[in-house]
């Protein structure tokens, strides 16, 4: 990740979502686990595009297993974060915590 | 050995259900069980597993519980707003029905030999040879879940209704070959296996529809970048190689 590039919201749920879920880290899994966990309502497509566009940078990996089925033997795709998203995602982190340090975000003031 | 887990309700509502429980007997497997549930059933264990606090805090309790350990005790919040999505959707008697199958699929899933509920206290006891290893609580919830869903996909007498099928079509239109099988079986794993179960054909129907409209835009931007950006890269290559 270059400087001064962080991650976007959605970008750091998805991968905290991989981190949730390990191994078992599908599509559906992940819209789930984000749904879930903060009751926001997610669009698979938006996970896919999401889930590209992480892998394109090198963020995470796939890897194409067999379907089961209960969903018409078509194929899953297990996704992991790799280190370089790992990376990514501290980095964002810091620099969120960086800007709120001594803030009081309820009152918005110093 | 025994492990006695204690399940003291403080919410009025909850006591009732813990009143109205009785269940003994060898224990089955997980699978035995759950081929015996009925629909309805089904249905509410895979709510509370997914949405009660309280039944995900009683498979906590248990999978703390270290071999030797005698008692854990376990306080259900007094917020009523805990339950609310529970006592405020559900008939009495399917409440009833509710804690029966979910103390009945804890039990099943710890080997336990007899569950009763007395007053506020509900006892899980289990012996020598059938306690089993504290397990991690997400994959006793993961064991039922998977259970049923296997139980579902050989079950004959259940008839699944399909997924919408012009819904497909189009969602394959706009996803590219690599991910065409990927993003629909996904749609249709869930269509199945947690749609249906929770809010019955019509409403998984509208939902299936609903997924695909608001992913086409998502998808189809992603294509538009990744091709804009390869005509982009094609051009600048063509750009430095005609320079030589």
């Amino acid at each position: 990740m270059g400087k001064g590039e962080y991650l976007g919201a959605f970008e750091q749920l998805v991968l905290f979502g991989l981190i949730r879920l390990g191994e078992n880290a599908y599509g559906m899994k992940i819209r789930r686990e984000i749904e879930a966990r903060t009751a926001r309502d997610v669009a698979i497509g938006a996970v896919y595009a999401t889930l590209d566009r992480l892998e394109v940078k090198g963020f995470i990996s796939s890897r194409d297993a067999n379907g089961a089925e209960c969903r018409n033997g078509k194929a899953r795709r297990f996704f992991r974060i790799e280190a370089p998203g790992i990376a990514a995602l501290n980095e964002s982190r810091d620099a969120l915590r960086a800007m709120a340090r001594g803030l009081d975000p309820a009152r918005g003031v110093a | 050995m025994k492990t006695k887990v204690s399940y003291i309700n403080s919410n009025p509502n909850a006591n009732l259900a813990a009143e109205k429980l009785v269940f003994s007997g060898p224990p089955k497997s997980l699978s035995e069980f759950a081929s015996s549930l009925t629909e309805d059933q089904r249905r509410i264990l895979r709510t509370v597993v997914s949405k009660d606090p309280c039944a995900s805090r009683l498979i906590e309790s248990y999978a703390l519980t270290q071999p030797g350990t005698q008692t854990v005790r376990y306080q259900v919040s007094d917020n009523s707003a805990d339950l609310s999505w529970l006592t405020g959707g559900y008939p009495r008697q399917t409440f009833n029905l509710w804690a029966n199958t979910y103390r009945s699929a804890v039990a099943t899933s710890i080997g336990a030999t007899t569950v009763s509920g007395i007053g506020e206290t509900l006892h899980i006891s289990t012996t020598d040879q059938q306690t089993k290893q504290p397990q991690p609580a997400s994959e006793l919830s993961v064991a039922v879940e998977e259970t049923l869903r296997v139980s579902e996909a050989v079950s004959p007498e259940r008839e699944v209704a399909p997924p919408p099928q012009t819904a497909c079509y189009l969602l394959s239109l706009v996803l590219s070959p690599r991910d065409r099988e990927v993003i629909v079986g996904d749609l249709i794993e869930e269509y199945r296996s947690y749609i249906i179960p929770e809010f019955g054909d019509r409403r998984a129907s509208i939902w299936f529809w609903t997924q695909t409209a608001r992913s086409v835009w998502p998808v189809l931007s992603r294509r538009l970048v990744k091709v804009i950006s390869g005509a982009a890269l094609a051009k600048a290559l063509t750009h430095v190689f005609k320079g030589f």
